[in-house]
């Protein structure tokens, strides 16, 4: 049966589903081939976002690893008040956390921005409370936050970072090496615009790398506290001390008063407050800087120690100006000259030694030119060159006038006296180091030059201990120690009569201690102090009292110690020498076998490292529930062990004052199987509510956030990139 | 027949497999987000004990908590130079205080 026009119908239809399909190919090979690549933007766009992974900061540590600057992490508060639900009440639930007042609160969320900041860089505590309100619109992103353990500790040397990174001192100086780079990685979002979990790391986070310090923080920290009352007693203007290992060039202390938190947001008007004065403010040394003149003046032969030089009676005039001495003195030795402090003595040594080689060994000794310490801002001071000297110049530079430095210049030219004649270049950073403490640079001590003889930085050394102990400097001594060192007072340039004004300017000391075996050159400065019954050598004593401290964290024994014999062996030995060993260490945890059955030790008030340390070996099954000290231990000690015994621990991080309190406090936390596989998605407690230390600079750096630094960034979450295109 | 039946037997049980390695990879996936976010959870820990360890060994903190406790620096007359310490004696803690001294040089 044929029916007619069947073979017209069916090329009809197939024509036209030929046409159909070749249209949809097209329109595919449209879609996928040609506009691929616009069309996979497109959709990446709108269901994924880039988000900058902000790199850690590298921490700053003393010389022995102490962290004096370094970065914790920090979550921050923001709002979307289109999702809030009800903002009275969530304002009312957010102020007691945040410690804000409600309508401030309020105020923010009913705003009609479609984003706002409610608090930047909150405590994890805080953040956690936060988290557990469970209201929607509100959201937290994590920044990093720096912290300075130590508050206003070496504040000056550390400096500390704005939002584009250092500002001032180690952090701004170094800012290259700690900031690291940051990373980049997209997240996921659903097709309501909220970000989903899992995120692409497209480049992963350099963190930035740790500079290790050549500071010791003890000594800061004593140098500091000394410094701080000298400060508050004397009403100073400023109060300065700095410390100096003259072996090495090390810096050990910058103690600068007045000071500031760095934890707290800094207030540009507190500028004053900010600068390291020992690098960029020179001033007129006075008295101490005739030690860099006798020095000169022996290294070249114009005197020795006991050379006779007449007084003149207190009164020298030179070029229509007379210069006065605090006493009339007849003839000296040129040791009785720097002892007390003779001006007439000290210029007419300085004419004997003449404008060329005076200048020469000043710039020897490092002055006038940058210590290449590696600070920001460093000041050369001021020191003409010899042609542009005036007649008075010569003399007035002998007795440290018309001459300026830093403290830090000071410290080292004076260093070099302690270290028999070599100048060393004042070394801040010892090392570099990579996020797992390997050190990536190391910088050695690096010798400048010799710029007097040993000989000579002997016989000077003589002169400054007798300076301290019968002459000015006799509030410098450090009982049981040879000190040497020289008090100064400079007179300042009144501004408007152009003359040195009769006020106390500035009072300094500069002291070797032990002058045979010198540990630390230490310079301290008094600027304008107001009441001082000390007058004129009111430094010396603030370095007696800082130095006395540092030998005795230096374990130096004082001269006159004798040592004692410490016999610890067992008495009726006799014949026992100091080569024992006087004390026997012995572990109450050694768990001996005595009679071949392994017991339970007694682990209450030990740590969990010392407990896994000590419980590995015996095969037991461990079963720890909290954190911090043992409280609690079952089965009890001296129990006979099976194999496969399950221990169960009780720690307490509450309990680390009052250790062996038996207490179950903390059970709130599900048991942790350490010692088999580790359990997954566990929630961990955190610890901050315990430690009321820590909780301060939290809060202080929390302001800090909250101040202007943070304003400006607009209303945007500082690590979104801005292609969300909703 | 036979054949036939075993063959679409063998085909079940491959996809099955299939399946089954798939859902098993989904829920190892989940594990390591799992474990991924508890090392990130314990790496912020440190960081935040770090900070509270360097806060507590303030030595500003020390010193007023050693005041509180009754603690004062010792007079001169108090402390004792054990003969083991003196440089240029025989003791071990001086020999090591040597070697210490000469390495910094």
């Amino acid at each position: 049966m044929r029916i007619p026009g069947l073979r017209t119908r069916v090329l009809v239809v197939a024509a036209i589903l030929a046409v159909a399909f070749g249209g949809l190919t097209a329109r595919l090979a449209n879609l996928q081939i040609i506009r691929h690549t616009e069309l996979t933007a497109l959709a990446a766009r709108q269901h994924s976002r880039t988000v900058v992974l902000p790199a850690q900061r590298g921490p700053i540590v003393d010389r022995h690893g102490a962290r004096l600057a370094t970065s914790g992490p920090a979550d921050s508060l923001f709002a979307q008040p289109r999702s809030v639900g009800d903002p009275v009440r969530v304002a009312a639930r957010l102020a007691p956390i945040l410690e804000m007042p409600e309508a401030e609160l309020h105020a923010a969320l009913v705003g009609g921005r479609p984003f706002v900041w409610l608090r930047r860089r909150v405590a994890p505590a805080v953040s956690a409370q936060i988290k557990a309100l469970r209201e929607p619109g509100l959201d937290l992103v994590p920044e990093p936050m720096r912290l300075y353990p130590n508050r206003e500790l070496a504040a000056h040397v550390i400096g500390f970072v704005g939002v584009d990174g250092g500002l001032e001192g180690v952090e701004r100086a170094w800012d290259k090496d700690l900031g690291g780079a940051p990373g980049k990685a997209i997240t996921g979002r659903d097709a309501l615009g909220r970000g989903i979990e899992s995120t692409r790391t497209l480049k992963p986070p350099v963190p930035g790398q740790g500079v290790m310090l050549t500071l010791d923080t003890n000594i800061q920290y004593i140098a500091e506290r000394e410094i701080d009352a000298a400060y508050r007693r004397t009403g100073a203007k400023a109060a300065m001390a700095v410390v100096m290992e003259p072996r090495t060039g090390d810096v050990l202390a910058v103690a600068i008063r007045p000071t500031f938190n760095p934890n707290v947001f800094v207030d540009p008007r507190m500028r004053e407050h900010w600068r390291n004065r020992a690098v960029t403010d020179p001033f007129e040394p006075g008295s101490t800087f005739k030690v860099i003149m006798a020095a000169a003046a022996l290294e070249e032969g114009v005197v020795t120690p006991e050379s006779r030089i007449y007084g003149e009676n207190g009164a020298i005039t030179i070029a229509k100006t007379t210069i006065h001495d605090w006493k009339k003195y007849g003839w000296l030795t040129f040791t009785e000259v720097l002892q007390n402090s003779s001006n007439v003595g000290s210029i007419k040594v300085g004419l004997a030694l003449g404008a060329e080689r005076y200048y020469r060994h000043m710039t020897g000794f490092g002055f006038g030119a940058l210590t290449g310490v590696g600070l920001s801002g460093e000041s050369r001071g001021v020191l003409r060159a010899p042609s542009r000297w005036s007649a008075l110049s010569l003399p007035t530079m002998s007795i440290g006038q018309e001459v300026s430095v830093t403290a830090l210049q000071m410290v080292a030219a004076f260093s070099a006296i302690a270290n028999g004649g070599t100048l060393m270049q004042p070394r801040l950073v010892k090392a570099t180091f990579d996020a797992d403490g390997r050190e990536v640079r190391r910088f050695d001590p690096v010798t400048v030059r010799q710029v007097v003889s040993k000989e000579t930085t002997q016989a000077l050394m003589r002169i400054l201990v007798r300076t301290v102990a019968e002459g000015t400097g006799h509030n410098a001594v450090i009982p049981g120690y040879d000190v040497g060192g020289k008090t100064g007072t400079a007179q300042k340039l009144d501004p408007n009569t152009k003359r040195y004004s009769r006020a106390p300017g500035v009072l300094s000391f500069v002291g070797i201690a032990p002058a045979d075996a010198p540990r630390f050159v230490m310079f301290v400065m008094l600027d304008e102090p107001k009441n001082e019954k000390w007058g004129s050598e009111a430094a010396a004593p603030i370095f007696a009292a800082i130095g006395r401290d540092i030998l005795r964290y230096l374990d130096v024994p004082p001269r006159d110690a004798t040592a004692v014999q410490f016999d610890a062996t067992t008495p009726g030995t006799p014949g026992s020498t100091a080569h024992s060993a006087p004390i026997r260490l012995v572990t109450t945890a050694a768990n001996e076998p005595t009679d071949g059955v392994v017991r339970m030790p007694d682990v209450i008030g030990r740590t969990k490292r010392q407990v896994l340390a000590l419980l590995a070996p015996l095969g037991v099954e461990l079963e720890m529930v909290g954190r911090g000290l043992v409280t609690a231990q079952e089965p009890a000690p001296g129990t006979p062990l099976e194999p496969d015994t399950i221990v169960r621990l009780t720690l307490d991080s509450q309990a680390v004052a009052t250790a062996p309190a038996v207490s179950k406090q903390s059970a709130s936390a599900p048991p942790r199987r350490l010692a088999k596989a580790t359990a997954v998605g566990e929630n961990h407690r955190v610890p901050s509510a315990g430690f009321a230390g820590a909780t301060e600079s939290w809060g202080e750096a929390a302001e800090r956030a909250e101040g202007p630094r943070s304003v400006g960034r607009g209303a945007k979450p500082p690590s979104e990139d801005d292609d969300a295109g909703r | 027949m036979t054949l036939a039946l075993i063959g679409a037997l063998a085909l079940v049980v491959c996809a099955l497999a299939v399946v089954g390695l798939r859902v098993q990879s989904v829920h190892v996936g989940y594990r390591v987000d799992a474990v991924r976010a508890e090392h990130a959870e314990m790496t912020a820990l440190i960081r935040q004990l770090e900070v509270e360890l360097a806060t507590l060994r303030s030595p500003a903190r020390i010193e007023s908590r050693a005041r509180e406790l009754g603690l004062i620096p010792p007079a001169r007359q108090q402390v004792r130079l054990a003969r083991e310490y003196v440089a240029g004696e025989s003791g071990v803690a001086a020999a090591h205080q040597a070697r210490v001294e000469a390495s910094l040089r």
